[in-house]
């Protein structure tokens, strides 16, 4: 068939058009590495513009408050656009950051002092002082605007009127000069530095005149927050595809030299794959990728310890699920070791109590793996074979996938009915808040800065949604030891108390703990000054110091 | 996912009275001719093609039914002293991330295919008839309600209908077959109120209805019996569609359920870069496997159509 001109003609230009619009849905970062490339002349003597690409292990979500519940994604984000008092470097130690030291605190333990830095100024150019910090602790110490870490400052003065309503503001949080923060306690509370140093400072001069209670969803926070005190400024969120950020003229030591990051939520499958291409620069990667990743060309890989680790939940207001023997017999039945040696390739060590570091004894119940102890713990305690009980997780990370699959199928050998259950994440906060899974498997936190950490997910005061205490375990005298703990200034006698309450805690299993996976990232060879991270959602802690080469 | 449907405007009609001839021709007199079906059979008979399909797919189905003793391993066994060990005389085709048997997972999972496939084709059809012979039947706003019902379903994509059913209604086996076979009945019913539009104003149809016989039997004795012939040919073509949602859905995490087996769920198993560059019995055997099996289906399919109404072969 013999086409006209006028025919051929339109043929060309709705292929010219189609072309366009697949050029106009492309991705403008991922053009090459110079970023904003519609400029033009870029072999002009002008220096070119750097772009990293990163992974997000999670779609954000959009919701960039220090007053939002942590969701891992968007604490990546805040860490770049951010700053806060003091940081967590990869050994878990506190390091200041806008402070100048770490902070002093006072013999009765009960004033902390902290110094700040002279001279910094926010993102927009407005300075930055000690009333921006007063303002940020009392937003997150009020409940009132959607704060889950309220509970954390419950010793401060002041703060219990905050949380009953009859004060604005707590009288404890002071800034007795533009360059000094001060926090005045009740009673002694040596963890509230570990737990509240590192809390992301807000700017006033923004937010001032927001009500407290729209607090959580006014724009600021979950549009555009591009005023900040980190190395990066929020540009924008493409949902699903991208965050953008670019580098703060204004950052406290200087320009960064990495002028631009895009941060990409895609599953970690993907995301290695895209490192192979080049697409991706920084992906946290799975132990079963290791040798892979390592086999790539011009592919780095480093890893650090976690801080926190793998457990499943036990819901023990469930009746069927009370009797702590029905727990340790988990233990024994499930092959830990060998699910860290095998399925992890050693990249993880084992649990055996949530306390980390100086305050976990040597000498604790391993709960090697032994499913005829299982089987006497379960004939003891009358277990009904035919209970069956239900696992609930997120699916998609590679490990807690095949822990899930391991887990089921060991229980059932030792005559513990498990079914699996995976669901989306709204999905799973609708249980939690029902109370009505049995076993949740999960992971993360730190809890090797700050020993206290460890009170929030296993304290009677704390069960959810008061606090992280998924289990609703509830021991008396665990409580009290690791308040005494918290209340001790003589660092000798609080870590031994806090052994004392790890013993307890470790007979009792309030949690299945399964292991602490190291964080394996890998990364291209052209970013320099990388240091591996162990937390997860901080792996730009020491961005400032990196540079990306053409 | 493509679309598999048969062309459902012109040959309607005709495929309805060539329908009807098999049936009045089959309940007719016998003379010494063979009869349509014997015929039909015959033809099909003659496609190698589709007696190529049927023979791989009675051999799945031996292999799903007797899965306990053709498979040496449990689906379910974790062996966590070897993970991802490639085939060998123990385990033929190797073993996946927790040190299942990949054969055995393989063979099982052939069940669930099967099971689903063709409980949702099974599910599709019978809803498709009835709504179709009862629209067509009875005419009027039960048809423009009935008809407009489907052709709504059928303006949604299949595969994001039964993903926001998965979705709403929690992944399960009963859930998946509800919702594959709620993306498929239209195409059955909108075929079925054609060959009943064609077959009610024959005459003897009308003769049936002046004899007093009340919808219902007209419905049984002559509707669906005339259509029968295009019903099977749909039913066996929705087989390899819902065999290829479930793959899809399981594959997506919204279908078959860990640590239960299927082959979609094989393959979500082995999206990682390091399975995919060094790790073929993974995902090589399931994604074959599912390949195969639609591929028959879809023989047995054409070769039913062409043998049941000769002057459709060859196009398509």
């Amino acid at each position: 068939m013999r086409r006209s001109r006028a025919q051929r003609a339109a043929l060309i230009s709705a292929g010219l058009s189609l072309v366009l619009a697949l050029a106009a849905c492309s991705d403008p970062s991922q053009d090459d590495d110079t970023g904003t490339s519609d400029e033009g002349t870029s072999d002009g003597g002008a220096a070119e513009d750097t772009a990293l690409n990163a992974y997000l292990y999670q779609a954000p979500n959009s919701n960039w408050s220090p007053m939002a519940p942590a969701h891992g994604p968007d604490v990546i984000v805040m860490n770049l656009i951010y700053d806060s008092l003091l940081g967590v470097n990869p050994d878990y130690q506190l390091y200041p950051r806008l402070a100048t030291g770490l902070p002093e605190v006072s013999e009765d333990g009960l004033t902390i002092t902290y110094t700040l830095q002279e001279g910094l100024t926010w993102s927009d150019g407005e300075p930055f002082t000690a009333e921006d910090v007063v303002f940020t602790y009392n937003m997150v110490a009020n409940p009132a605007t959607g704060s889950p870490s309220a509970g954390k400052f419950a010793d401060v003065e002041g703060a219990a009127e905050v949380t009953a309503g009859t004060a604005d503001t707590v009288s404890g949080f002071t800034a007795p000069d533009e360059h000094t923060f001060q926090i005045t306690l009740t009673k002694p509370n040596l963890g509230i530095v570990g737990l509240t140093g590192n809390i992301f400072i807000i700017p006033q001069h923004v937010l001032a005149d927001v009500p407290v209670d729209e607090m959580d969803t006014t724009d600021f926070f979950t549009k555009s927050p591009n005023v900040g005190l980190g190395p990066y400024v929020f540009e924008e969120y493409q949902t699903d595809q991208y965050v953008h950020l670019v580098k703060n003229p204004n950052f406290r030591e200087g320009e960064v030299d990495i002028d631009e990051i895009y941060l990409r939520p895609v599953t970690s499958d993907v995301a290695t794959a895209q490192l192979g291409t080049g697409e991706m620069d920084l992906v946290q990667i799975s132990p079963a990728d290791l040798s892979t990743v390592e086999a790539l060309d011009g592919i780095e890989v480093a890893s650090a310890p976690g801080a926190g680790f793998i457990r499943t939940s036990v819901n023990e207001l469930k009746p069927y699920l009370k009797d702590v023997r029905l727990r340790q017999a988990m233990l024994y039945a499930i092959d830990r070791q060998q699910l860290i040696d095998e399925a992890l390739g050693g990249h993880a060590q084992p649990v055996n109590a949530s306390f980390m570091k100086d305050a976990l004894p040597d000498d604790l119940e391993t709960y090697e793996y032994n499913p005829d102890k299982a089987r006497e713990l379960l004939a003891e305690m009358n277990w009904d074979p035919n209970q069956v009980i239900q696992l609930t997780w997120i699916p998609g990370q590679r490990d807690r996938d095949t822990a899930a699959t391991v887990i089921e199928a060991q229980l059932n050998e030792v005559g513990i009915k498990l079914e699996l259950n995976q669901v989306q994440p709204g999905e799973l906060t609708d249980m939690m808040n029902a109370q009505s899974y049995d076993m949740t498997l999960y992971g993360g936190g730190n809890y090797a800065t700050e020993p206290f950490a460890v009170y929030p997910i296993d304290s009677c005061n704390t069960h959810y949604p008061n606090g992280a205490n998924l289990s609703f375990w509830c021991n008396e005298e665990f409580d009290r030891l690791v308040q005494e703990a918290n209340q001790t200034v003589d660092e000798a006698a609080r870590y031994d108390l806090y052994r004392q309450a790890a013993v307890i805690e470790n007979a009792e299993v309030p949690m299945i703990w399964l292991y602490n996976p190291d964080t394996i990232w890998a990364h291209t060879d052209r970013i320099q000054g990388f240091e591996p991270m162990g937390d997860q959602t901080n792996p730009f802690w020491n961005v400032q110091e990196w540079s990306l080469d053409g | 996912m493509s679309d598999l449907r048969p062309s459902l405007d012109t040959p309607d009609v005709a495929a309805a009275e060539v329908a009807v001839a098999v049936d009045a021709a089959g309940g007719g007199p016998r003379s010494g001719r063979r009869s349509p079906r014997a015929m039909a059979a015959r033809r099909f008979r003659r496609n190698r093609v589709a007696v190529g399909g049927a023979i791989f797919l009675v051999l799945i189905l031996v292999v799903a039914v007797f899965a306990p003793l053709i498979a040496n391993h449990s689906p379910y066994a974790v062996d966590l002293g070897a993970i991802r060990q490639p085939p060998s005389g123990d385990h033929w085709l190797g073993t996946d991330a927790s040190g299942r048997d990949v054969f055995a997972r393989l063979v099982y999972a052939a069940r669930v295919s099967l099971l689903v496939g063709v409980a949702a084709a099974l599910l599709a059809v019978v809803v498709g008839t009835l709504v179709g012979a009862v629209a067509g039947l009875f005419g009027g706003w039960i048809d423009t309600l009935l008809m407009r019902t489907a052709d709504m379903m059928l303006s949604f994509p299949n595969i994001v209908v039964v993903i926001v059913l998965a979705g709403l209604l929690g992944p399960s086996i009963p859930i998946l077959v509800i919702a594959i076979a709620a993306a498929e009945w239209p195409t059955a019913a909108r075929l079925v109120r054609g060959v009943t539009l064609a077959v009610r104003e024959r005459e003897y149809l009308h003769a049936a209805r002046v004899a007093g016989a009340s919808r219902g039997w007209l419905l049984r004795k002559h509707i669906v019996p005339a259509a029968m012939g295009q019903i099977v040919v749909v039913g066996t073509i929705s087989v390899a569609g819902a065999i290829l949602s479930e793959a899809v859905l399981s594959f997506l995490g919204l279908g078959v359920q860990p640590p239960q087996a299927s082959w979609g769920n094989m393959l979500n198993d082995a999206q990682s870069l390091t399975v995919i560059q060094s790790m073929p019995w993974l995902w090589l055997p399931p994604g074959l496997a599912i390949a195969a099996t639609v591929l028959s289906v879809n023989f047995v399919g054409d070769g039913l159509r062409d043998a049941v109404d000769p002057r459709q072969s060859g196009r398509s």
